[in-house]
């Protein structure tokens, strides 16, 4: 898509498996040598053997069946791009990046290529830094002035800059990297293109849905669930308490206050927008499908949300398993909370008022 | 005084129809709030919970020209436009409720904003509430004292809590203001706190922050160098969360050095602000912080 915009690339296709039939017409358009790259959603694979030059055809199909055997944290690789290798002068970098707490957009650009931005901030004069208020947009000047710091030609780099940044509105990104754009023997050229999108965006924006829809594919099951219901989950560790509460301030509050009087949050699930009793029942039902955790523990500040509604959600939710190790424990707070409480407690599940208590008897 | 909102504020209501807006609206009425008008396209003529309704904020600022804030309920894909036109129809006071707003979108209408002086509380906000007086949000009322210190907050439900354990030590709430849990908001730490240090009903700060981004470490270093200005106190949510996980809220992640909580834990305290480590201990530090002249709600 970036090519689309006027950013140069070189020629390249991905592919979805060692056995794709475009494999070997790609290698064919694009004539060796090769660079094989696995696709990975993060840093750092050419450090961990992810990118494998490749002199020919054959060396090329190698380098792609062993990437697909590979993983990167965890995850299989499941798309491979196989590129022209280029003669590289020198190695730039450049970015657009949201600066979220300052309100603007920052440009970035440095004399030094595929080196993480990071350790380049930390170098007196590694960086240039050009803020972009969002209200005026990209400058003729801003180009000049990456330019003179590269010592780079002021059209190549002002087309490459407008394609960024048309880019980074259309696709909504909050970082997009080119890392390194390297300097050829016919100019400028983007051989390494990283982009982070707003989560936010990927159902809203008609270019990204189908991202969205790839993303979907990798998601595990717990993860799918929740996004079809809106709750946000993060595992931290097998064994240890899930942690489940209404807001994600609210349950950050109560893992941390757990992990503080000595115990192990192993999951962070908030319910988000109003703890229904479905919404409550859903959430227990996935997290007790997991197997991993006998400990629960559910916090929930009710306001105008009824808590004998969220008592029945955590009854009916019981009902349905047969985990005899199970232990929950309940701090509700709010409408009919009393009414709440006796429900449960009817049924052997240990209500509290306070937090301190629920944590206390969770843990102990 | 308080900050805001407050006896003199009349809301418009946008997204007046839907099912959040009409229950809040009948929540804000039933605690005080002057609703005197909603928006909702091709609804004009109804009336909800006695709350006339009209088409558009232009239409509806004619017949109640008295309308000094606004409180918007429309969904993500609509909720931008709504703020534009709130804007432009010269409304100062925006609490945009609404979540998962594209952050492209909320750059530029807080930006806009700005640029007309406009107040943007929010997006993802539970709203703001001066106990007593006025709330223009959907926070529980319950949980909210009259009182002298004033509340700012990332976090919708964990501002609730903070505000009851306040309570709970006899402290009041002069006004809490949500700031919204997303990565661009239109208020920061900073220009609240500036509001309550002008605010004479406001005696001392609570701030509640979270992981991820950097709102606190700027609001360490605006406030270390701030003089004369009232003591504040802070809670930190997210020191148990892994890096690079989104906890919840699009702006609760730490990334790589970035919005780690030892990073804003070290910020506060080198400017002079003390960090409770649990927020049962936020009480006994303000109480610490005010020395002598603690003050309570009176009983």
């Amino acid at each position: 898509m970036l090519e689309k915009l006027g950013v140069p690339v070189e020629p390249s296709c991905v592919v979805s498996s060692p056995d794709d039939s475009s494999l070997s017409s790609c290698l064919k358009a694009i004539g060796p040598p090769f660079v094989v790259k696995a696709q990975v959603r993060g840093w750092g694979r050419g450090k961990r053997g992810l990118v494998i030059p490749a002199e020919n055809e054959g060396d090329a199909v190698r380098a792609v069946k062993e990437l697909f055997s590979a993983s990167y944290d965890g995850q299989p690789i499941r798309y491979v791009m196989v590129s022209k290798r280029v003669q590289v002068l020198r190695e730039y970098y450049l970015a657009l990046m949201l600066d979220a707490d300052a309100q603007r957009i920052l440009l970035l650009a440095s004399r030094e290529g595929g080196v993480d931005v990071e350790t380049l901030a930390q170098r007196p004069g590694g960086l240039l830094l050009q803020p972009i208020d969002p209200l005026v947009g990209l400058r003729g000047y801003m180009a000049r002035r990456v330019a003179s710091y590269l010592g780079v030609e002021v059209p190549e780099v002002g087309r490459i800059l407008s394609a960024m940044y048309t880019a980074f509105w259309r696709y909504n990104m909050i970082l997009l990297e080119l890392n390194p754009l390297a300097l050829t023997d016919k100019g400028l050229v983007a051989i390494d293109r990283k982009a982070i999108v707003d989560d936010d965006a990927l159902q809203l924006n008609d270019d990204l849905r189908g991202f969205a829809s790839r993303y979907e594919e990798e998601l595990s099951e717990i993860q799918r669930v929740s996004v079809k219901e809106g709750f946000a989950v993060v595992e931290l560790g097998e064994g240890g308490v899930a942690v489940v509460g209404n807001g994600a301030g609210l349950t950050m509050a109560t893992m941390d206050y757990v992990e503080q009087v000595g115990g192990r949050p192993g999951l962070f699930l908030d319910l988000g927008g109003g703890a229904s009793s479905e919404r409550v029942e859903k959430a227990l039902s996935l997290i007790m499908s997991l197997g991993k955790y006998d400990r629960i523990l559910l916090n929930i500040l009710g306001g105008i949300t009824r808590c004998d509604e969220v008592a029945r959600g955590i009854l009916q939710a019981l009902e349905k398993t047969s985990n005899r190790h199970l232990k929950i424990s309940v701090r509700l707070s709010g409408f009919k909370e009393e009414e709440a409480r006796s429900l449960l407690e009817s049924r052997g599940i240990r209500a509290f008022q306070t937090l301190e208590e629920a944590v206390k008897e969770v843990i102990s | 005084m308080a900050i805001l909102v407050d006896e003199n504020t009349r809301v418009l209501v946008q997204g007046i129809t839907g099912r959040q807006g009409s229950l809040h609206t009948l929540e804000m009425l039933k605690y005080g709030t002057r609703v005197v008008a909603g928006v909702t396209p091709g609804r004009q003529g109804e009336r909800i919970h006695g709350v006339p309704v009209y088409n558009d904020v232009f239409s509806a600022l004619e017949e109640h020209p008295e309308v000094n804030a606004s409180i918007v309920f429309v969904p993500a894909a609509y909720a931008p436009d709504a703020v534009y036109e709130a804007i432009d129809a010269g409304i100062k006071l925006i609490v945009v409720i609404t979540e998962h707003i594209p952050v492209h979108e909320t750059l530029k209408l807080v930006r806009y904003g700005r640029s007309k002086g406009v107040t943007i509380v929010g997006p993802n906000t539970p709203g703001v509430i001066s106990p007593g007086k006025c709330k223009v949000g959907i926070m529980p009322s319950s949980y909210f004292e009259a009182g002298r210190i004033g509340l700012m907050s990332r976090s919708g439900t964990l501002m609730y809590e903070v505000a009851s354990m306040l309570r709970a030590e006899g402290f009041g709430v002069s006004t809490a203001v949500g700031i919204g849990g997303d990565m661009i908001t239109g208020l920061n730490f900073e220009d609240v706190y500036s509001m309550f240090l002008r605010d004479d009903e406001t005696d001392a700060v609570v701030l509640v922050g979270e992981i991820g981004g950097s709102k606190e470490e700027r609001f360490a270093n605006y406030f270390s160098e701030l003089k004369p200005r009232k003591p504040v106190i802070a809670y930190i949510a997210g020191r148990s969360a892994p890096p690079g996980r989104r906890m919840g809220h699009a702006g609760a992640i730490v990334m790589g050095e970035i919005g780690t909580y030892a990073s804003k834990v070290k910020s506060l305290e080198e400017a002079g602000i003390p960090v409770a480590k649990s927020i049962f201990d936020v009480s006994k530090l303000l109480s610490e912080a005010l020395g002598e002249d603690r003050t309570r709600t009176p009983p």
